[in-house]
C-alpha cells in the first residue's frame, strides 16, 4: 500500500508545476470553446488594461516587440504565443500587437481565456 | 572498566507512520498539481505576403462596434445581430448552405478585448474554419 502511495507521490512531485505567473495582474476574458496548449514551446505575452506589454515578466515597448519575437521564433519555430490580455484592454492596441507579431513571423497564437462556467 | 554501555535508543527508523506521511504528501501534491497546459482560443495569423483571393459571394463579415453591437455583412446587405446566441445560429445556418464560406472578423479599435473574445467564441462554436482576423 505504501509502495503505491510513494509511487503516486513521486509521480505528482515530478509533474507538479506551481502556478507561478510572473506577469502582471490581469483579468482574462472568458470563453467556452477553449483548446489546450502545452506549456512547452510557448511564450507568454501580456497586455494589461492600460495597454502595457510584458513578455515573460519584462515590460517592453511595442517597438521592441518584433526584435524580441523574431529572435524567439528563430530559436524555436514551433513557438506559440500565449496571448494574455486584460478583458478591458482596448482592441486597437491589441491589433497593433498582432501586427508586430505578424511581422516577426510569430503566427501561432493562443488567446488565453478562462473557461466560462455556468450561466446560460 | 565498563565503558561499553548499550544504547537504549533503537537505531531503527519508525516505519509505521511512513505511509501516513506518504499519503499526506500525496494529497498535498494531488491538490496543488496543475498540469502543464494553457487554455485559450487558438488562432493562426496569416503570413505577410500575397493574400488569398476568395470570391465575394463566399465571404461574410462579422463586425463588432465599439459598444459591443454585432453586425453581419453578407453579399445581400448588412444585418444587425441582437444577441451573441443568434450569431452562432445564423453562422451555422450559412455554413451548412455553403461549406466554402470564409469569414472576416472585424473589430472596432475602440472596442475592448472582452467583446472581441465573446464574439470570437461564438464564431468558433459555429465551427468556422476559415476565419480572417482583420488587423489593419
Amino acid at each position: 500500500m505504501s509502495d503505491i502511495a510513494f509511487l503516486l507521490l513521486i509521480f505528482f512531485m515530478t509533474t507538479t508545476v506551481f502556478n507561478v505567473d510572473r506577469g502582471p495582474q490581469i483579468k482574462l476574458p472568458t470563453a467556452e470553446k477553449v483548446e489546450k496548449t502545452k506549456r512547452k514551446d510557448t511564450i507568454a505575452l501580456y497586455v494589461d488594461r492600460n495597454g502595457n506589454i510584458n513578455i515573460d515578466g519584462r515590460y517592453i515597448a511595442l517597438e521592441l516587440l518584433p526584435d524580441i519575437m523574431t529572435e524567439e521564433v528563430a530559436a524555436n519555430p514551433n513557438l506559440t504565443v500565449v496571448f494574455k490580455a486584460d478583458r478591458g484592454a482596448e482592441y486597437g492596441r491589441l491589433m497593433e500587437v498582432f501586427q508586430q507579431l505578424q511581422k516577426s513571423r510569430a503566427y501561432k497564437i493562443s488567446l488565453s481565456t478562462e473557461l466560462e462556467t455556468g450561466g446560460l | 572498566m565498563a565503558f561499553k554501555r548499550k544504547s537504549k535508543v533503537s537505531a531503527d527508523i519508525p516505519a509505521a507512520s511512513m505511509s501516513d506521511i506518504a499519503f499526506l504528501l500525496l494529497i498535498f501534491f494531488m491538490t496543488t498539481t496543475i498540469f502543464n497546459v494553457e487554455k485559450g482560443i487558438r488562432l493562426v495569423l496569416p503570413a505577410e505576403g500575397p493574400s488569398m483571393k476568395v470570391k465575394q459571394t463566399h465571404i461574410i463579415t462579422v463586425q463588432v462596434a465599439e459598444d459591443g453591437s454585432i453586425y453581419l455583412i453578407t453579399p445581400d446587405g448588412t444585418k444587425p445581430i441582437p444577441s451573441k446566441g443568434l450569431l452562432k445560429d445564423e453562422l451555422e445556418k450559412r455554413l451548412a448552405k455553403d461549406s466554402e464560406l470564409a469569414l472576416i472578423f472585424e473589430v472596432s479599435e475602440k472596442a475592448n478585448y472582452e467583446m472581441m473574445i465573446d464574439v470570437f467564441d461564438e464564431i468558433k462554436k459555429a465551427n468556422f474554419q476559415r476565419i480572417a482576423l482583420k488587423i489593419s
